[in-house]
C-alpha cells in the first residue's frame, strides 16, 4: 500500500530515497535544501528561513505600513504563512521572492482592510516613522533629510511605493521585482520611475516650503 | 530621441536597465541636453536619499512569538501530511478527493460556527468613545491584569489593552498632537484634549477609538484612591 497521488507520490519518493547528505553551513545551502529538510520536518531549517529573511520581511512591511508595530504584527503573520505554506514552494522561483510575494500581498490586505477615513488621513499626515525602541535623543539626532524622506515615501502611492521600496531600498533586480509584483518588466520600469518622479516633486516642495518658512 | 528623454528612460538608465542602442541614445542625447543632466542629476539623488534610509532590525522579540505561535497552532507542514497523520494510508486518488473535500467542508462549517460563538458575545462598535477620566481613568499598576466580560487587559502605559488578541487584530498608535491625531481629535470632539495618544484598533474594517490620558492625571487619580475597571464601553 503506498501513497498514490501525484503531489504525495513525491514526497513518498523523497522519504523512501536516502539522499546523500553534504553537510553545509546554514547560509550556503539552497533554498531546495531549506524546503525539504522543512518537509522531513526538521525545525532548525525554518528558523534558518526565518533568520535569512526576517529583516526583508520587517522592513517591507515598514516602509509599506509606515508603523513598527504593524510592521512587526505584519511580519509574524507572514512567517506564520511561510510555515503553513512553505509545502507549496515549488522552486520556480526563488525562495526569497516567494517570501516577498506572501508578505507584499499580506501587506496589501491589510491595507485594504482599514477603514478610507483612517487611511487618507494616514498617508496625508506628515508623521515621521517613530520608532519606539530608540530613545528620544536618537530621534532627536536622527538625520532631519533621512526623515523627510520617510514622510515623502509614506506618501507616495502604494502602488509605486511597493516598486521603489523593492528596487531601491530592497536592492532587487527588475526581474524579481516583476516576479514579486507579477507584471511585466516595463510595468515594473514605469511604476519605480513614477515612484521616483513622486518623491522627487513631494522633496523639492518641501525644500521649497522650507525655504519661505 | 525626441527633444528631452523621458523620466522614465532616465530611472531605467540609473538603472542600467536600457538595452544598449537606447542608451547610446541616451548618452548622446544627455552630452548636449543640459535640462535632461539636470533632471538625471535630481533623479539620481533622490534614489541616493532612499538608499541611505536605515535599515531596522525587528525586534527581538518577534522571533519567539513566532516559535510560540507555530507551537501552539501546530499546523502542519501540508495538507496531505495532515491527512497521512490523522487518516491513515490513502489507497486511491478518489478517496483522496472525497476525503479531502470532507474534510474541508467540516473544518469550514465548525470555523464559522466557532467565528458565530465568539461574535455572539462581543458586540462590536464602529466607534468606542471613552467615557469621562472621572469614571474611567484606569487605575493600576504597569502591567496589571484584569479581567471585564472574559476579556483579559493589561495596563501598560497608562492604557488598558486586550490581551490574547490573536493575529486579526493591530493597534496602530497616533501621537495626539500629530497631523493624524489632530485630524482625530477635530472629527471627534468628544474625545478632548485629554490624552497625549490615541490608540487605534484595526478588526477587519471596524476601528476602535480609545482615549487616553495624560501621565499626570493618572497620578492624580491614583493619589486620590479612585479604583475603576477598565473601560467597558467597547
Amino acid at each position: 500500500m503506498g501513497v498514490t497521488t501525484a503531489s504525495a507520490s513525491s514526497l513518498a519518493v523523497s522519504r523512501e530515497a536516502t539522499p546523500e547528505v553534504t553537510p553545509l553551513a546554514p547560509g550556503e545551502q539552497t533554498d531546495a535544501d531549506l524546503v525539504q529538510r522543512f518537509l522531513y520536518g526538521d525545525e532548525e531549517a525554518f528558523a534558518e528561513i526565518y533568520r535569512r529573511f526576517d529583516t526583508m520581511v520587517y522592513n517591507l512591511a515598514l516602509r509599506m505600513v509606515g508603523n513598527p508595530e504593524e510592521a512587526a504584527d505584519l511580519t509574524q503573520e507572514v512567517f506564520l504563512r511561510v510555515f503553513r505554506h512553505l509545502a507549496k514552494f515549488r522552486g520556480t522561483s526563488s525562495l526569497k521572492t516567494w517570501v516577498y510575494r506572501v508578505a507584499l500581498n499580506l501587506c496589501r490586505s491589510r491595507r485594504s482592510r482599514r477603514k478610507r477615513w483612517l487611511l487618507q488621513l494616514a498617508e496625508e499626515a506628515e508623521e515621521t516613522v517613530e520608532d519606539e525602541r530608540r530613545g528620544p535623543e536618537a530621534l532627536a539626532l536622527a538625520d532631519d533629510a533621512s526623515r523627510q524622506v520617510e514622510r515623502a515615501l509614506r506618501a507616495v502611492k502604494p502602488v509605486f511605493r511597493e516598486a521603489v521600496v523593492l528596487r531601491d531600498l530592497e536592492e532587487l533586480s527588475y526581474e524579481e521585482i516583476a516576479t514579486i509584483l507579477q507584471v511585466r518588466i516595463g510595468t515594473v520600469r514605469s511604476r519605480i520611475s513614477r515612484g521616483r518622479q513622486a518623491l522627487r516633486q513631494l522633496l523639492e516642495r518641501e525644500e521649497m516650503s522650507e525655504e519661505q518658512s | 530621441m525626441s527633444r528631452h528623454a523621458t523620466a522614465e528612460v532616465l530611472s531605467a538608465f540609473l538603472d542600467e536597465e536600457l538595452d544598449r542602442p537606447e542608451e547610446q541614445r541616451l548618452e548622446d542625447h544627455l552630452a548636449t541636453c543640459q535640462r535632461c543632466r539636470h533632471d538625471l542629476g535630481s533623479l539620481r539623488r533622490v534614489v541616493t536619499s532612499v538608499r541611505r534610509l536605515e535599515r531596522m532590525a525587528p525586534p527581538p522579540v518577534l522571533a519567539q512569538n513566532v516559535q510560540r505561535h507555530i507551537a501552539l497552532s501546530g499546523s502542519p507542514a501540508s495538507p496531505l501530511e495532515w491527512m497521512e497523520q490523522r487518516l491513515g494510508r490513502i489507497h486511491s486518488s478518489s478517496s483522496i478527493f472525497f476525503t479531502f473535500a470532507l474534510v474541508t467542508t467540516l473544518a469550514v462549517l465548525l470555523y464559522f460556527f466557532a467565528e458565530g460563538v465568539e461574535r455572539a458575545g462581543q458586540p462590536r462598535t464602529a466607534l468606542v468613545l471613552p467615557p469621562p477620566p472621572a469614571l474611567s481613568a484606569p487605575v493600576g499598576e504597569q502591567g496589571e491584569i484584569r479581567v471585564v466580560d472574559g476579556r483579559s487587559f493589561v495596563l501598560m502605559d497608562g492604557l488598558w489593552r486586550q490581551q490574547d488578541l490573536g493575529q486579526r487584530f493591530a493597534d496602530f498608535h497616533v501621537e495626539a498632537d500629530s497631523a493624524v491625531g489632530r485630524e482625530i481629535l477635530r472629527r471627534h470632539p468628544e474625545l478632548g484634549s485629554l490624552g497625549n495618544r490615541i490608540l487605534l484598533r484595526f478588526e477587519e474594517g471596524v476601528v476602535e477609538l480609545r482615549g487616553a490620558w495624560r501621565r499626570a492625571q493618572l497620578d492624580a487619580l491614583r493619589r486620590d484612591g479612585a479604583e475603576r475597571p477598565p473601560d467597558q464601553s467597547e
